[in-house]
């Protein structure tokens, strides 16, 4: 598969910048970390509260972080002119999608390795008995969360105000990932059998597998000259 | 020259005289609801307002599909102009449940999962009339709005459904009481009177897109 | 009538909304039309025409 090919050729070449200079991960990782802290001093040092709220806690602390990374998803194509560069890529214009999709992805979930252990300390939760059940929830909210995003960071690529739009428009689009992640994660971290935890990651495999669709088939349109 | 067309102009009497009636239905004529009393009155505007809003923003997702295919900046022109009314009903309906929600459940705003899915709503076509003011290009914003209202709008049952088990999993869901036949005119008759209102804000809004069309087309190519 | 300030005010918004949004886009189109027909009586490859101000009503 030519596309395929093409996608894993962008994510490499990423990843291998990434990976030389660190810019990006360090700074995430440390800021995620700060948003956990922040969020405990707002709400006190009442752990059996901050345990209740610590799945909202940490998917509103990877919905930030993630933004800071998806604004920079077409980073090292700027100089080449945002979106005229993208153009510029040989073949199928859904490489790029793909190459950049599993680029973030990857970048998120080795935040989210940080920050997970980050939050079991802060918050005293037990996690290692849930950890399966958790990387599950982690990667399918992580894999919508990336579709999405992925996808509107290359529409607002060459806005005037894509800070601001870009969160704008992403946001609302990623209410389902974030009810089903934070309610999947506090069910699994309180332990609460009326929340049913299945529920949920079905939610989110079906948000997965409707967007990316999507967003495969419209994205050479929003490429377009 | 005052833009006036015949058609529109007994579009808009039509739908003046039903709104007319409607509320003066609902407000004098239908008796008074047996459970809440008076305030249940404001259901004859209230879900009149949220059907619109629901309608004219599937109207822009069906006309986004159609620009996609087509690439006639007509269609673009019919979206824009419904996600413009659709914005101004959702939030009428948001408003209009708040003051019925404040006599009723004592809180103007409470996470009901209509409610709250109506407010998701107002702030995706709220991004979606933003990103139309920043493409000077009447191809490229009709491209990227048009992305902006499939993706939107494909979203709005999944964001239902989630808001539906967020809030339910917890109490069961109120289940509906029967609709006396007069309350279901009432409503019926208002339905009407909002969609023709839709009917006759989408001719004029139409229009005006194209007249501003021609104008920015005009300033393209002299200016 | 019980709860009277809550069914006016609804009543009342749905009213005054509807009305300011009919008389804003009416308005507008009026406006907008008004910057074609001016174009056109001008001429519209006459240098010097009608500037964005006019027509962005």
């Amino acid at each position: 598969m030519d596309v395929l090919r093409r996608g894993w050729a962008i994510v490499w070449k990423d990843l291998l910048i990434e990976a030389r200079t660190k810019q990006s991960f360090n700074a995430m990782a440390f800021f995620a970390a700060l948003v956990l802290f922040i969020f405990s001093f707002a709400l006190g040092p009442d752990t059996v509260l901050l345990q209740r709220v610590s799945g909202g806690l940490l998917w509103v602390g990877i919905a930030f972080t993630g933004i800071l990374s998806l604004s920079r998803t077409y980073q090292s194509e700027e100089t080449s002119g945002g979106i005229e560069g993208l153009r510029m890529y040989p073949g199928d214009p859904r490489a790029i999608f793909l190459g950049k999709f599993i680029g973030n992805l990857v970048v998120l979930l080795a935040v989210e390795l940080v920050l997970f252990p980050a939050a079991a300390i802060l918050f005293q939760i037990e996690m290692w008995p849930h950890a399966l059940e958790l990387a599950g929830i982690a990667l399918l909210g992580t894999i919508g969360f990336s579709i999405v995003g992925t996808f509107y960071a290359a529409l607002t690529v060459n806005l005037r105000a894509r800070e601001v739009m870009l969160p704008l428009l992403l946001f609302p689009a990623l209410v389902p990932v974030l009810l089903g992640a934070v309610n999947a994660t506090t069910a699994v971290v309180v332990g609460d059998a009326m929340q049913g935890t299945g529920i949920w990651l079905r939610l989110l495999a079906a948000f997965d597998v409707i967007f990316f669709v999507i967003c495969v088939w419209v994205f050479p349109i929003a490429l377009e000259e | 020259m005052p833009e006036k067309s015949n058609l529109s102009r007994l579009v808009g009497l039509a739908a003046l005289v039903t709104f007319v009636a409607g509320s003066w239905v609902g407000l004098f004529v239908v008796p008074a609801d047996a459970a809440q009393g008076d305030v249940q009155r404001l259901m004859y505007v209230h879900v009149p307002a949220a059907w619109l809003a629901f309608l004219a923003f599937f109207v822009v997702f069906l006309m986004s599909v159609l620009y996609l295919i087509q690439r006639d900046l007509r269609w673009d022109r019919v979206a824009a102009s419904s996600a413009e009314i659709g914005v101004v009903f959702t939030a009428l309906t948001l408003a209009l449940g708040s003051m019925w929600g404040k006599p009723t459940w004592g809180v103007w705003w409470t996470w009901d999962p209509r409610l709250t899915t109506t407010a998701i709503l107002l702030a995706i076509y709220v991004g979606y009339m933003a990103i139309r003011s920043f493409a000077d290009d009447p191809e490229k914003r009709g491209r990227w709005a048009a992305i902006v209202g499939i993706i939107g709008f494909t979203n709005v049952p999944i964001v239902y459904l989630s808001v539906i088990w967020w809030r339910t999993l917890h109490q069961p869901p109120s289940s509906p009481r029967s609709v006396s036949p007069e309350i279901l005119w009432t409503l019926m008759l208002n339905l009407a009177a909002f969609t023709l209102i839709y009917v006759y804000l989408m001719m004029r809004r139409v229009r005006l897109a194209e007249v501003e069309g021609k104008l920015e087309e005009r300033m393209a190519y002299h200016g | 009538m019980d709860n009277l300030g809550f069914i006016v005010a609804g009543y009342g918004l749905t009213w005054v909304v509807l009305a300011w949004y009919t008389w804003r886009t009416n308005r507008r189109l009026d406006g907008a039309a008004r910057a074609v027909a001016e174009w056109e009586d001008d001429g519209a490859d006459a240098p010097g025409g009608p500037t964005a101000a006019g027509a962005s009503a």
